[in-house]
């Protein structure tokens, strides 16, 4: 049986680091697209998910296992998309949603459709504010659980789930549904004891 | 009015226990907005899980490797450390891998032991393949060198794209270049071990190409790589190390599925 992640992480602890390029390859494509998601573009995603194992593989020792590791792994991830963020400090969202890329079209009933409606939700999503979007794409995108998620930001549970609300009818705005997207059409929700 | 506002991700999701759904439904009777909003909300969600999970491009973790191995070179570990790049009796401890890469040729029913070439400089005798598989836990010896392909020395500089085409080159042909390694003259010998230095291959990566070139002007040795889940199973990926020439550390690594 496949050692556990747990087990990858005390090996790699214990000095082997093949342990460690084992943890990678289960959990480059989690990260990477997590990035992917909450950056928009593939270069920023590339340069995050670089930095998100770099900096997993200099704080590792520091990973007690008393959370699962794929939840410390995306806490990493999502600090690492969060400075990427910072550093970039770009102009409106309006020149970034230019900038981006179609994304590549994969198996689907429709392939053209899938392509364009990619490329919306893509778009859209990166309008969704950072402390909502990492919530929509971690619960909505990754499956993660309410739990998890919070885990995973800090956050109360109850938090996550008006947060979750909040980020989907933003973005379905974003995307053209519904009148158009006001923020302050309602005084922002309890954030909890966050 | 105040809002359910933590109920209604869990309604829309169908995930609410029963009287919590009830208290929702009875709020949605009196509210338009949060109507509205489910509706959005049910939208939304079904336009994120439709989002493809894409692949992650090639290289992207490299520098990472390039860094786990790199401080691995550089430090002093105990001596339980297990070390990729370790050296016992003048021979790399990649032997038994080696030895168990060439049985996984003959698992792949592609050739015979006549096939593979016989290196001079690395071991002259002949490369009994069988015997050799089944000599497992014998010590460490040059037959790891059977398999090495031909030493290509091009005069090109690579960079993240054009190892991306050099990886999906192979990925479209796999056994082609299986065959054309094993017909090699095994001049990539000297080259391979550098490679396998500065990498972390298990026994079911199995060399097929040793080329001699640049990367980002640096002089080094690109290993190709065909990895399979187990040993004898059909190759799924392509890997690629790419090592200095000079200190055969790790100066980048990418890989690329075979469709």
């Amino acid at each position: 049986m496949d050692p556990s992640d747990e087990e990858l992480v005390r090996a790699f602890s214990e000095g082997d680091r093949p342990a460690f390029e084992e943890l990678v390859r289960r959990h480059e494509r989690r990260v990477y697209n997590l990035a992917l998601r909450m950056l928009g573009r593939e270069e920023d995603a590339r340069d995050a998910t670089q930095d998100a194992f770099l900096s997993a593989l200099r704080k590792v020792s520091s990973f007690r296992g008393d959370a699962a590791f794929t939840t410390w792994m995306h806490r990493v991830t999502v600090n690492a998309c969060y400075d990427m963020l910072r550093k970039r400090a770009r102009g409106p969202l309006l020149e970034l949603d230019s900038e981006l890329p179609l994304p590549e079209p994969r198996a689907a009933a429709d392939p053209a459709e899938a392509a364009v409606a990619g490329v919306d939700v893509r778009r859209a999503l990166v309008q969704v504010p950072e402390e909502f979007r990492a919530v929509l794409v971690l619960h909505d995108v990754q499956d993660m659980a309410y739990d998890d998620v919070a885990a995973v930001l800090g956050i109360p549970v109850g938090t996550v789930k008006s947060r979750l609300h909040r980020g989907r009818v933003m973005l379905a705005r974003a995307l053209g549904h519904g009148t158009a997207w006001e923020p302050a059409e309602r005084p922002a929700p309890s954030e909890g004891q966050s | 009015m105040s809002h359910p506002e933590e109920l209604l991700a869990g309604y829309v999701e169908g995930a609410l226990e029963q009287h919590e759904r009830a208290m929702v439904e009875a709020h949605l009777v009196a509210c338009d907005l949060c109507t509205e909003e489910i509706g959005l909300a049910g939208r939304a969600r079904d336009a994120l899980a439709a989002l493809p999970e894409e692949t992650v491009p090639l290289g992207v973790t490299g520098p990472v490797l390039a860094e786990l191995y790199g401080r691995a070179a550089e430090s002093e570990e105990p001596a339980s450390v297990a070390r990729p790049h370790e050296r016992r009796g003048g021979w790399p401890v990649w032997a038994p891998k080696a030895l168990a890469a060439a049985a996984a040729i003959v698992g792949l029913g592609l050739f015979g032991a006549y096939l593979l070439p016989n290196v001079g400089g690395a071991g002259d005798q002949a490369t009994d393949v069988s015997a050799a598989a089944r000599a497992e836990g014998a010590p460490a010896g040059p037959e790891e060198y059977a398999a090495a392909p031909t030493l290509e020395r091009q005069n090109v500089d690579y960079d993240g794209a054009t190892l991306g085409a050099l990886a999906r080159e192979v990925a479209d042909d796999p056994l082609g270049w299986t065959q054309r390694s094993a017909a090699g003259d095994g001049s990539g010998a000297l080259a391979l071990d550098c490679v396998r230095q500065g990498s972390s291959l298990t026994e079911a990566d199995h060399a097929v190409r040793v080329i001699e070139a640049t990367y980002e002007g640096k002089g080094v040795y690109i290993g190709v790589f065909l990895e399979s889940p187990t040993l004898g199973a059909p190759a799924t990926k392509v890997v690629i190390w790419i090592v200095a020439r000079d200190a055969c550390t790790l100066v980048s690594y990418s890989q690329q599925l075979i469709r």
